[in-house]
């Protein structure tokens, strides 16, 4: 079984990425989570969640947006088009694994 | 910061569910809190709206009218609060689309309600007093079937459609009944829909 996960995106198969990527996919379209909001529904730190997006951002998946409330910084996060493109992918080739498993 | 030892299909497939259902549980309040809170105070408000009334404006019970309508504003109140605290207890920051819709949605029922309460305001006063309770009641009532089926049309919430419709419905029969059964029917048939539709929903995909 595991000489066939390379074909999975090995952008989004990683726990963590998977977890934002998964959370950002629930969001409908034109929407944006508040990073705050991300990290607490994710458990995870600010630190660790911000290697995670910056990674996914740098393959085009994210997209984030520092603006302002008011003198506070706000971070927004969500799936790009190529995000929510690559995320189907990754579903559907998981899928596949599993079923060939199956057989 | 690679914390992630590989996954299998299978892990990845319980982890992709997982947070799926930890997702919507904090996109999407609880039925519980957004509707049975508002069965209750019908099913209990309505309840003793009938008992001091009677079927024919005979009371069941010595229940004073003024009473019965102040356990139903305050249960309203109540119902309000618990439904408020349901939306945002748990809500995630979400900028976008979404948000806007919920405003203008909220803005809806903002606009409507004193909006209705004007125009009943001026000709409530012109039905015989038996009748009075029952027209503010049905335009209310209106008003929450209208918008929980428009509601319904913003979110694809096909639950919400199904409240609005089955109010309407219930609204129209009680409204040709006329006092005294229509206190019944919206104690039991909208009471009992908004309280059931919420328990059974509670747990959310």
């Amino acid at each position: 079984m595991t000489a066939q996960l390379p074909d999975l995106d090995p952008v989004i198969h990683a726990q963590a990425r998977l977890r934002v990527m998964v959370t950002l996919s629930k969001l409908a379209d034109g929407d944006h989570l508040a990073f705050p909001s991300l990290k607490d529904v994710l458990g995870m730190t600010a630190g660790n969640l911000s290697v995670h997006l910056t990674k996914l951002e740098e393959a085009g998946y994210v997209e984030i947006e520092k603006t302002h409330k008011g003198r506070t910084p706000v971070t927004y996060v969500c799936l790009s088009r190529r995000g929510r493109l690559a995320f189907e992918e990754y579903n559907a080739a998981l899928r596949a694994l599993l079923d060939t498993g199956k057989d | 910061m690679e914390d992630e030892a590989r996954m299998t299909p299978e892990e990845s497939l319980s982890l992709i569910r997982q947070q799926e259902a930890a997702t919507i549980h904090r996109l999407v309040p609880n039925p519980l809190f957004t509707y049975t809170p508002w069965g209750v105070s019908w099913l209990v408000g309505y309840g003793l709206f009938f008992l001091s009334y009677g079927l024919d404006g005979t009371p069941i019970l010595p229940i004073p009218w003024g009473w019965a309508l102040a356990v139903l504003l305050a249960l309203q109140l109540l119902a309000f609060g618990v439904m408020f605290y349901g939306m945002t207890r748990s809500s995630l920051r979400v900028k976008g689309r979404s948000a806007r819709k919920s405003a203008m949605f909220g803005m809806a029922w903002g606009i409507s309600y004193p909006t209705a309460m004007a125009a009943a305001s001026r000709f409530g006063p012109l039905l015989p007093p038996a009748e009075i309770g029952l027209f503010y009641t049905c335009l209310t009532l209106v008003l929450v079937a209208v918008l929980y089926m428009a509601g319904s049309a913003v979110w694809g919430d096909q639950r919400m459609f199904f409240l609005g419709a089955w109010t309407a419905v219930v609204v129209s029969v009680g409204a040709i009944a006329g006092p005294g059964i229509a206190w019944l029917l919206f104690s039991l048939l909208l009471g009992g829909a908004f309280i059931t539709i919420g328990v059974l929903g509670r747990h959310r995909p």
